[in-house]
């Protein structure tokens, strides 16, 4: 009944698995390109351009990356036979490298809160798994946004520790220490992003064939040796991806800092997200945000690789 | 046919084929028109860009009597970031920006020419406010100004004793860790320029060698801060709580803070007190002209100016608003009966020269460098 070319085109796709396959993915693959590959090219060019008043200067100039790496009045070769000079003009290199030991506290503090939390759920519960689940996602039915301000009545000046510490008369005066600073950032980041860390360590603990501790157990393992040995190791692609999930997002945060971080809390985040508003230079604002990026991914590809090796040496 | 009919039909079994496709085909066209009547109604509201604060229906009680509905409200914290968010694409009709950033905001092309024949209380403003046209002197009209009030330190007079009347306080040492500033740089630039001992004159075209020295005091400040504040709110309940002492504030903290019953007091800084008016503006893609034109009309209406006083305690442009507010009403927020003076007075704010390498010196002050 229709057309032939039509049928041909439904004879070829019934044929070819791969053209199944990408017509499947081709709702996504549309979704991914306009949403993710436009934008992120379009930030690429955008990073080469330069801030005239309200206007573009679309003529393309490596004058924002310049800046970012202070290669002004440098040649790129003289800047890297003295790697440190790189840091001479420091403002956005150092905030990034904050904004990153931050985050890596962060990502070890969430695997060290999650992964016992994890643990329980797979070896020790018996029933409700489910229940408990939901239990951990309970402060996930709030906003991001709400469960950062919450730190700040935490830690406040009059807050709930404050108040707490004075009520048992520990202290006569407010500590101050506890907010906006990094590492108020640093704890309500941890909190935020706990859960998230959770679920997929869970997975991959839940997967562990139980018969290979029995295994370890009849071999003379005791319990820490057996977890080193053998829970661990399988673990160890859930823990990854958690780490993964918890260190890129929180790079680049700025809603924790903005409203815990005080005048020293600040990160890359609010560098960029200034850059873009008040200070009025969306080009320079792109090319750190490509900087930052490119950095987060090269750590990522870095750590990946030294696992993976790790891994290797293992087997 | 009504329901009924419909059921009784269906029922009896007499719904014949060609009334049910009409029935399914008035359904299908009232599913899809009515998103679009909907859309339509939600348009005819005007969208109103304002500080936090300005959203009260109070302010504008003449608009809201015609219109029952208020506009939408949408609040910015900070003017550049508005203007950002206009050029990007926002579509607001009426914008609440203060006198300094019209030049710029109509350079920018966001903004629509006011006609003035249009506001039935134009006439009964100040002069001395309505010569702030946004263009040279003469030029067309961009700006309606609507609030005016000043800017300086608000300071716990319990936990500060007598301190000089001075911006300095806001770099004492002895309060480290308890003092605050905004974040926004129209006022504190001012405030670092006068510290950092900038001529009053150079204030608003800063040469290298006077921005490098304002950026020296703002680097000096910021290990004493607890915060720059974005929203009064935070700064006045820190305030309130002793976590600070002192901070840069609009006299509408002040007012805030003294009904609390909290023991503060407003500075007269020697070097000088800020002051400001800002007003409303009618972007380029304000669709909703009358609206709009309503909206306005009723924020510079007397009964408007009446709560903005006694509310927020900021001055009000129109003059017959003062006739309809008490002396002590006046004198308890420290407001004249007539802006022109009191503006001239302190360090009036005006559109900032070297704004762009002020904001970009800030940020890095705030990064630490």
């Amino acid at each position: 009944m229709s057309p032939p070319g039509l049928a041909s085109l439904q004879a070829l796709v019934q044929r070819s698995d791969a053209l199944r396959g990408y017509l499947l993915l081709s709702p996504m693959l549309v979704f991914m390109f306009v949403m993710v590959v436009v934008p992120a090219a379009a930030l690429v060019v955008l990073s080469f351009w330069t801030q005239k008043g309200f206007e573009f200067d679309m003529g393309l100039t490596l004058a924002n990356y310049a800046r970012i790496f202070a290669l002004s009045g440098r040649g790129i070769g003289e800047a890297l036979a003295d790697p440190s000079s790189l840091f001479a003009n420091p403002i956005y290199v150092s905030v990034l490298f904050r904004s990153v030991v931050m985050s890596l506290t962060v990502t070890v503090l969430v695997i060290l809160l999650a992964y016992p939390m994890a643990y329980f759920l797979a070896f020790r519960l018996r029933r409700g798994k489910l229940l408990w689940l939901i239990l951990i996602t309970v402060p996930f039915w709030t906003s991001y946004l709400l469960r950062v301000f919450a730190w700040k009545v935490i830690l406040g000046f009059n807050g709930v520790i404050n108040s707490s510490l004075i009520a048992l008369g520990l202290t006569d005066k407010p500590l101050e220490f506890l907010l906006y600073n990094p590492v108020a950032v640093t704890i309500t980041l941890t909190h935020a992003w706990v859960a998230f860390a959770v679920l997929p360590i869970y997975v991959s603990l839940e997967k562990i064939d139980r018969s290979l501790l029995d295994a370890a157990t009849d071999l003379g393992d005791g319990a820490f040796a057996r977890f080193m040995r053998v829970t661990l190791p399988l673990s160890l692609p859930g823990t990854i991806a958690a780490a993964l999930l918890v260190f890129i997002p929180t790079v680049g945060d700025y809603v924790a800092p903005t409203l815990v971080g005080g005048t020293s809390g600040i990160m890359i985040g609010n560098v960029i997200q200034s850059l873009f508003g008040k200070t009025n230079n969306a080009p320079l604002g792109a090319a750190v945000s490509i900087v930052t990026m490119l950095s987060v991914t090269l750590l990522v590809g870095l750590f990946l690789a030294g696992v993976g090796r790790l891994r290797k040496r293992a087997v | 046919m009504n329901g009924h009919d419909v059921r009784k039909m269906i029922a009896e079994g007499r719904l014949n084929r060609r009334d049910f496709g009409r029935l399914l085909a008035s359904a299908g066209l009232a599913t899809v028109s009515l998103p679009i009547a909907a859309g339509h109604a939600a348009a005819a509201r005007p969208t109103y860009f304002t500080w936090a604060g300005y959203e009260d229906p109070d302010l504008f009680p003449g608009y809201m009597e015609k219109y029952k509905e208020g506009p939408e409200i949408s609040l910015f914290a900070d003017e550049q970031e508005a203007l950002s968010k206009l050029r990007a694409g926002f579509s607001a009709d009426v914008a609440h920006p203060c006198s300094e950033q019209i030049a710029r905001w109509r350079e920018a092309g966001v903004l629509k020419q006011i006609d003035t024949g249009r506001l039935s209380h134009w006439p009964d403003l100040f002069e001395s406010l309505r010569a702030i046209t946004g263009d040279a002197d003469g030029g067309p009209q961009w700006f309606v100004p609507i609030d005016w009030g000043s800017a300086s330190i608000v300071y716990r007079t319990d936990l500060v004793e007598n301190p000089e009347e001075s911006w300095q306080l806001l770099w004492d040492e002895r309060y480290s860790g308890r003092l605050a500033i905004g974040e926004q740089s129209t006022d504190t630039m001012r405030i670092a320029g006068l510290v950092a001992g900038v001529p009053k004159e150079n204030l608003f075209d800063m040469s290298d060698a006077e921005i490098a020295q304002v950026a020296e005091a703002l680097r000096k400040q910021r290990p004493l801060l607890r915060f720059y504040w974005s929203d009064n709110t935070t700064m006045e309940q820190a305030l309130a709580s002793g976590e600070i002492v002192a901070s840069s504030a609009w006299n509408s903290s002040y007012v805030a803070l003294k009904q609390q019953g909290v023991p503060v007091a407003y500075m007269q800084p020697k070097e000088g007190i800020l002051t400001w008016c800002c007003g409303v503006v009618v972007t380029a893609a304000a669709t909703n002209l009358d609206a709009a034109y309503d909206l306005i009309d009723a924020m510079i209406a007397p009964d408007a100016g009446q709560q903005m006083i006694t509310k927020l305690g900021y001055g009000h442009s129109n003059r017959k608003t003062f006739d309809m507010v008490g002396e002590q009403e006046l004198a308890d927020r420290g407001l004249p009966k007539d802006p022109t003076d009191f503006l001239a007075a302190g360090v009036f704010s005006r559109e900032n020269k070297r704004l762009a390498d002020l904001e970009q010196m800030f940020s890095e002050v705030k990064g630490g460098f």
